[in-house]
């Protein structure tokens, strides 16, 4: 890979010219200051690793922006690229020799192309040719190329109408020294930072709709994330699980690396039941799902936790139930769907892809010994006396020791295995 | 230590001989019985001696033989078929008259039925009568009420011989009979596919014209089975295409299957008489076994008349689900409903129709044998069933 040095990548022959391009514009991350070197190298080695598959790929920095050079399918690349959190837009580019009599050629082309597509002559439909040029060495200035260009156009679609403001058709023009791309389309990117950018969080990833998307979210702001999930087996079967790593499937669309550790959960849970009354479980449950990911949190170096959250969407998530679950640990745990109906919730997960699997009808271990009426307002003191009814501590480390590994990469490579005993 | 499998009515182990039979046809005898060369030629005949074999084993024609993908497809093709013919095709007939009210074709069938039949009828609803015959609480259909219903226009019954969730087996000989006394005309069915190898099935010598087969269910592979026809059944084909199994079934024949399904049918056959016993004694030892050690287990389905290899049972207080699992963590495995039906959350159609209440239904493991299982197999499954029953009951409680 080619980056960091921050200059143009002299192109000359005609191999090169014949490669393919993707021109990726960052978002936020065009903003940082001095850490911007490394959120562009994270950039470039997310992609890379979406890439992995392509052959002879390349990525250049140029000036706030990344050139990809690959060969092979360049919308099933696109489509990936537009995937990985920190792109703003995403252009397919295609290059020439920095001549006018090239550039004029290949704008008639692309503008061919967009006709074509739209199935039309040009009659009526707007267009400009917007030019920048990196080094003034070109003998002429970006708007003596919009001139000569757009006229070139005009003469081949003579039913065209120049428009600067907002026309249906940009064809964008960037030269440099010896060569020169032109691009037509933007595809949106996901936006966010980098993958990784901002650290490690465990994720408590369920069977659900809501984790997925929190897990997704997280990523997004630049998080890696390390799912967690609970497994109360022989109260669920294998297919729960199963159904939880078809989830994790999904999301190494958005973080090419996943690990997850499914954590065995029936003893905890038998334990609660024998131990505490009815209505605290579901509390106790996942004050000690908190501590079990506190624990993976710190085997794993992560700095927060995320949950899926969502204030009041049921009637046990309430403040105080939040309050009582989150205090069973010392991370921070970062809930990016607090604020999101459902329904937003449930666009988002149809959006990324898990919303299907998330509705496949497996039970996870929340089902087992639900309570009746889960109490609505939990008191810290209170789940902290029943958790000392029994030896929660010697659960939890059984728990995290007998937990199983699943690692899973963008490329559909998956192992498993059990956690080393330490 | 190899799990106990006692769930046989879900599918079964692909027996070694069938398996070696179709091998060839899935190597060197790749032909399409529709070329004209040798080797299309060498899967034609293949092809047609397993269909030969079928119809001798089964007593029908071959040419009443048809393949299909497996059961569902040979119960949606006899439906549609039969009463596509009389609505002048069930698809794509936009702008055709429906048939005028009072005159529409006839259906009787229960709601004790397989997936594949109740929803092919509820496709047909529109366009057809569709009466549901009523059973009793062992799962036996009410015969009275059926030949009062069969009437003048009764163009088809369509049965389920065997239960697959609870075993009962309806006296499909007789009753066909009785239908064709009152109709001749009548179309009579029977979805055999838990029966085949279980108790003696054949077409000649019945009223029975029609019968489904399915080969997973007898220790052939999966996506193959056959709708066999006892006398000439007037069928709209499903498929469109180059118009194969007589225009009946169009699309290249999977020869591999058809064999395997052949060879699964006669093993079934030849091993009927002495397997059947011990698979009853073996069945009756695992009820009485876990009855005797157990509490709160009451029995779905006829006592009397029933398949061999399945027994339905409730266990009071515990979520059959997590009973299932709790048996597979310590080596047997069996089902809850029956396989198709599990992922649903509602409970078992058939289960409700017998009476059953949602705790009762959702209380209830399926064990289903095959001539593979031992009588080891069943005494082990007897050392770990009571035991963990009583474990699971003890962790859960009160709340069932």
């Amino acid at each position: 890979m080619e980056h960091g040095t921050g200059t143009d990548l002299l192109v000359e022959s005609d191999q090169d010219l014949k490669m393919s391009r993707i021109l990726v514009r960052y978002g936020e991350l065009a903003l940082r200051g001095k850490n911007r070197g490394e959120y562009e190298k994270l950039l470039a080695l997310n992609i890379k690793r979406m890439l992995a598959d392509f052959e002879k790929v390349s990525i250049t920095r140029m000036r706030g922006r990344l050139i990809i050079h690959c060969s092979g399918e360049v919308s099933e690349a696109m489509d990936r690229v537009c995937d990985a959190f920190g792109v703003h837009s995403v252009s397919p580019c295609f290059s020439v020799p920095a001549k006018i009599e090239a550039i004029r050629a290949e704008a008639v082309r692309l503008m061919g192309e967009e006709l074509s597509e739209r199935s039309s002559d040009g009659s009526g439909v707007t267009f400009r040719i917007q030019t920048r040029r990196a080094e003034k060495v070109f003998p002429m200035n970006s708007s003596e190329i919009n001139r000569d260009v757009g006229s070139a156009v005009l003469d081949v679609y003579p039913g065209l109408k120049v428009k600067l403001k907002n026309p249906e058709i940009m064809v964008e023009v960037e030269v440099r020294t010896s060569i020169a791309h032109l691009y037509t389309k933007r595809l949106p990117g996901p936006l966010g930072l980098p993958v990784t950018s901002a650290g490690k969080v465990v994720s408590l990833l369920s069977g659900g709709i809501d984790s997925p998307v929190a897990s997704y979210l997280a990523m997004k702001r630049g998080c890696e994330v390390v799912l967690i999930n609970y497994h109360s087996y022989p109260f669920i079967g294998e297919a729960s699980k199963e159904k939880v790593i078809a989830l994790a499937r999904r999301l190494v669309k958005y973080q090419p690396r996943i690990r997850l550790h499914i954590i065995p959960f029936a003893e905890i849970q038998k334990e609660v039941k024998r131990t505490a009354f009815e209505s605290y479980r579901t509390v106790l449950y996942r004050r000690a799902m908190q501590k079990i990911a506190g624990r993976i949190a710190s085997i794993e170096g992560a700095l927060a936790l995320v949950t899926g959250d969502c204030l009041g969407q049921v009637a046990s998530q309430s403040l105080e139930n939040l309050h009582c679950i989150g205090s069973a640990t010392k991370y921070q745990v970062l809930r990016p769907l607090v604020s999101y109906d459902k329904t937003e919730v449930i666009d988002i997960a149809r959006r990324i892809g898990t919303f299907d699997t998330s509705i496949l009808p497996e039970p996870d271990c929340c089902t087992v010994f639900q309570p009746r009426r889960p109490v609505i307002r939990g008191v810290v003191a209170k789940a902290e006396e029943l958790e000392a009814n029994f030896d929660l501590d010697r659960l939890i480390q059984e728990a995290v020791e007998q937990r199983e590994i699943v690692r899973l990469d963008c490329q559909g490579r998956e192992s498993r295995r059990m956690a080393d005993k330490s | 230590m190899q799990p106990i499998y006692l769930d046989n009515a879900a599918t079964t182990q692909v027996e070694p001989m069938v398996f070696e039979a179709m091998l060839p046809f899935l190597s060197d005898e790749f032909g399409n019985p529709s070329s004209l060369h040798p080797l299309g030629v060498q899967a034609k005949r293949a092809l047609d001696r397993a269909r030969e074999s079928v119809a001798r084993t089964l007593g029908a024609e071959p040419s009443g033989v048809i393949f299909t993908a497996g059961g569902t497809e040979a119960n949606n093709l006899l439906i549609k078929g039969v009463l596509g013919g009389v609505l002048g095709g069930v698809l794509g007939r936009a702008g055709q008259k429906r048939p005028d009210p009072g005159k529409e074709p006839h259906v009787l069938s229960s709601k004790l039925e397989h997936a594949s039949v109740l929803e092919s009828l509820a496709v047909l609803g529109q366009d057809c009568r569709v009466e549901w015959v009523a059973n009793d609480d062992l799962g036996m259909i009410d015969e009275k009420e059926l030949l009062s219903r069969v009437g003048e226009r009764t163009r088809l019954v369509t049965l389920l011989w065997g239960n697959n969730e609870i075993g009962s087996l309806q006296p499909a000989e007789r009753l066909a009979r009785a239908i064709k006394s009152k109709n001749p005309r009548t179309v009579v069915h029977f979805d055999g596919v838990q029966c085949v190898g279980k108790v003696p099935v054949r077409l000649r010598g019945t009223d029975i014209d029609a019968l489904t087969i399915s080969g997973h269910k007898i220790h052939g592979p999966k996506g193959v089975g056959a709708l066999v026809l006892g006398r000439r059944v007037e069928l709209n084909p499903l498929l469109s295409g180059g118009g194969q199994e007589s225009g009946r079934r169009s699309g290249t024949e999977n020869v591999a299957f058809a064999v395997a399904l052949a060879r699964a049918v006669e093993l079934a056959k030849e091993r009927l008489s002495e397997q059947v016993g011990l698979m009853a004694r073996l069945r009756d030892r695992l009820e009485a076994g876990i009855r005797s050690s157990v509490s709160g287990v009451r029995l779905n389905g006829d006592p009397k008349n029933r398949l061999p290899h399945i027994l339905s049972l409730s266990f009071e207080g515990v979520v059959g689900e997590v009973l299932l699992h709790h048996l597979e963590r310590d080596g047997v495995y069996v089902a809850t409903g029956s396989a198709c039906s599990e992922r649903k959350s509602e409970p078992s159609h058939v289960l409700r129709e017998i009476g059953c209440d949602d705790g009762r239904a959702r209380s209830t493991l399926r064990f289903s044998l095959s001539r593979r299982t031992s009588e080891e197999d069943v005494e082990r499954a007897l050392d770990v069933i009571p035991r963990v029953v009583e474990e699971v009951r003890l962790v859960v409680g009160e709340l069932s």
